[in-house]
């Protein structure tokens, strides 16, 4: 801008000029905003980390630290002999992925059912089904936790699997998908002969794997921190899933080690993390989903 | 062909596609039937009735167990304390989200956004469990990161999770920290739905950042908000897993849940018929915001994003 050109310019110029300063300190202040409540969600793990790597006679030891000072990795080994942890790492593996991957066979069969079938009761059935939705399951975990006693299953893993295998939200949310595949698809392979478990299993299930892959990620995460109904069914030791293992693991506080209890957390974090790397897209277009449906 | 035998096989095919379609269904059925249909019918229609415990013979008392609800006086300072979760994690999530996704989203650089993206809401993946661990440690009074700090700056340490006026605060502010990334992560999709040309439109007519936010932004954000309220209650109700591994619920009673109620009473004194009960509260409870939900829906909330 040069001083030949009108005061009314000149001073428009100064006002956006103004306005650009006010607009770089509010993005600053922003920025001052988001980094400071990153920090407040992130500074547990940094002082988990950092402290689990201090000898355990120092563990208790203040000021804390956020950055490691010591490097004792024996802490981590000592995890494994102070509590079975390779077993509850064993068990909740298989727990999990038992009912992942049995929850994606019923649902996904019932699915089809209601999006590709015309049968009598269909509505009635869905909406059955779908209001498992709203019951809280401590609401019924006295009633269920008779019944499965009842039948010999408590304190078996079978206990915290078979409750899980029917998912109203998955069957929801695969149902919504598989109706907005082309229905010219199993029309064509119906045509050529197939059966409906053939249409099924050849071409809607495979044509579904993006819905499959929403739901097996919100499971496995839900599935693998599930505390609750380990809590009521285990109680034998050797059964335990990772989250009751870890509070037989806190207990190693009392005997002085910190920094062991804290290995074992940095242990416990890593399946997480490693499927929030993986899933990140999956577990949030999930998260999403139900949020714009229910 | 006559219409007769057109609606014959009409009508067999029906049948066949109808028994096909059971098939497919049988093992959702069989499951949700077993373990979820027919424990919640028990517990309402037929234990919360009962006086079913480990040392009495089971009588159905009527409705003496709704009568305990009254006289347990714990009950009382649990719904209150249910309550108090709400006041002070609904503002958290509902307000404290919004403005974070606000945040987040008027971040242009790509790595930026998806790094606090991340940092949001990865606390929600990690195992209970393993992080109310690490926060119990944290609010220890003696060797706790918090209290070490409020020394520092000379301010009187905090019982955090052993005194009964601080506990329940505790326990709901490790709750907001777990669980904010849910509503922060709905609301910044939200937004992201909202077209540009929209808030572009209100600019170039003069509408100033609150106007944008307060006139289009928000109304278009309705829907959402709405759920994020809804589950923030319902997640209320049924919370569970915080106040167990931070103070079990006390001391006393002063920051149990409805949940650990029913834990309590049903695991831990063996009340089979009252625990029930307690049962039909909390699921009441849930029905109740649910049907809210779906009847004010529709009067609250604009829907013309199409």
């Amino acid at each position: 801008m040069t001083s030949s050109s009108p005061p009314q310019s000149r001073a428009l110029a100064r006002h956006a000029a103004g306005r650009r300063i006010g607009a770089g300190l509010r993005k600053a202040l922003l920025l001052v905003f988001l980094f400071g409540f990153a920090a407040f969600m992130v500074f547990p793990f940094f002082w988990v980390f950092a402290t689990s790597l201090r000898l355990p006679k120092d563990s208790f030891n203040l000021p804390p630290s956020f950055f490691p000072t010591a490097w004792s990795w024996s802490n981590y080994e000592y995890v494994f002999t102070a509590v079975p942890f390779a077993t509850f790492i064993f068990n909740s593996v298989k727990t999990t992925l038992a009912i992942t991957f049995g929850q994606l066979l019923t649902a996904s069969t019932a699915a089809y059912a209601f999006a590709r079938m015309n049968f009598k009761g269909s509505k009635l059935v869905f909406v059955y089904l779908l209001s498992g939705l709203m019951i809280p399951y401590q609401s019924i975990i006295i009633a269920q936790f008779l019944m499965i006693s009842k039948a010999g299953l408590a304190d078996t893993h079978w206990a915290i699997i078979l409750p899980y295998l029917s998912n109203p939200f998955s069957i929801f949310l695969m149902r919504q998908f598989m109706q907005s595949i082309p229905k010219s698809y199993d029309e064509a392979a119906l045509i050529d002969g197939a059966n409906k478990l053939r249409v099924f299993w050849h071409v809607i299930l495979p044509m579904s794997v993006p819905s499959l892959m929403v739901c097996s990620f919100l499971t496995f995460i839900y599935q693998w921190n599930n505390f609750f109904s380990g809590l009521i069914y285990l109680s034998t030791q050797v059964k335990y899933t990772l989250p009751l293992g870890m509070q037989l693991l806190k207990g190693y506080q009392s005997i002085g080690s910190l920094s062991t209890v804290l290995a074992g957390v940095m242990l416990s974090l890593v399946v997480p993390a490693l499927v929030y790397g993986f899933g990140q897209k999956y577990l949030i277009q999930g998260t999403v989903l139900s949020g714009v449906k229910s | 062909m006559t219409a007769g035998t057109h609606t014959a096989v009409a009508r067999r095919r029906l049948r066949s596609e109808t028994r096909t379609a059971y098939l497919f269904l049988a093992p959702s059925l069989l499951f949700f039937t077993l373990f979820v249909a027919v424990p919640i019918i028990l517990t309402l229609f037929v234990l919360s009735f009962t006086n079913f415990s480990l040392i009495s013979p089971v009588h159905f008392v009527g409705l003496d167990n709704f009568k305990a609800l009254v006289t347990d006086p714990d009950f009382a300072t649990v719904m209150l304390n249910t309550l108090k979760f709400i006041s002070f994690i609904a503002p958290m999530h509902i307000v404290l989200g919004l403005v974070l996704a606000l945040g987040v989203h008027a971040i242009k650089n790509k790595f930026l956004a998806g790094f606090f993206r991340t940092t949001f809401y990865f606390p929600l993946v990690v195992t209970t469990a393993s992080i109310a661990i690490v926060w119990g440690f944290m609010f220890d009074f003696h060797f706790g990161v918090i209290d070490y700090y409020l020394r520092q700056l000379g301010i009187p340490p905090i019982q955090w999770l052993t005194s009964t006026s601080w506990s329940l605060l505790t326990v709901a502010i490790f709750s907001a920290w777990k669980f904010i990334g849910n509503a922060f992560l709905y609301y910044l999709i939200g937004l992201q739905n909202i077209p540009n040309s929209y808030s572009e439109a209100a600019s170039i007519d003069g509408a100033n950042a609150w106007q944008v936010f307060f006139r289009i932004k928000l109304p278009l954000l309705s829907p959402i908000l709405f759920f994020v309220i809804t589950i923030t209650l319902i997640n209320c109700f049924q919370m569970f897993d915080e106040p167990y591994f931070l103070t079990k619920g006390g001391p006393g009673v002063s920051s149990q849940t409805i949940a650990m109620h029913i834990y309590r009473k049903g695991f831990g004194e063996f009340l089979i018929g009252y625990g029930s009960t307690l049962g039909v509260v909390l699921f009441i409870l849930v029905l109740a915001v649910t049907f809210i939900q779906f009847s004010l829906q529709e009067k609250w909330v604009s829907y013309d994003f199409e």
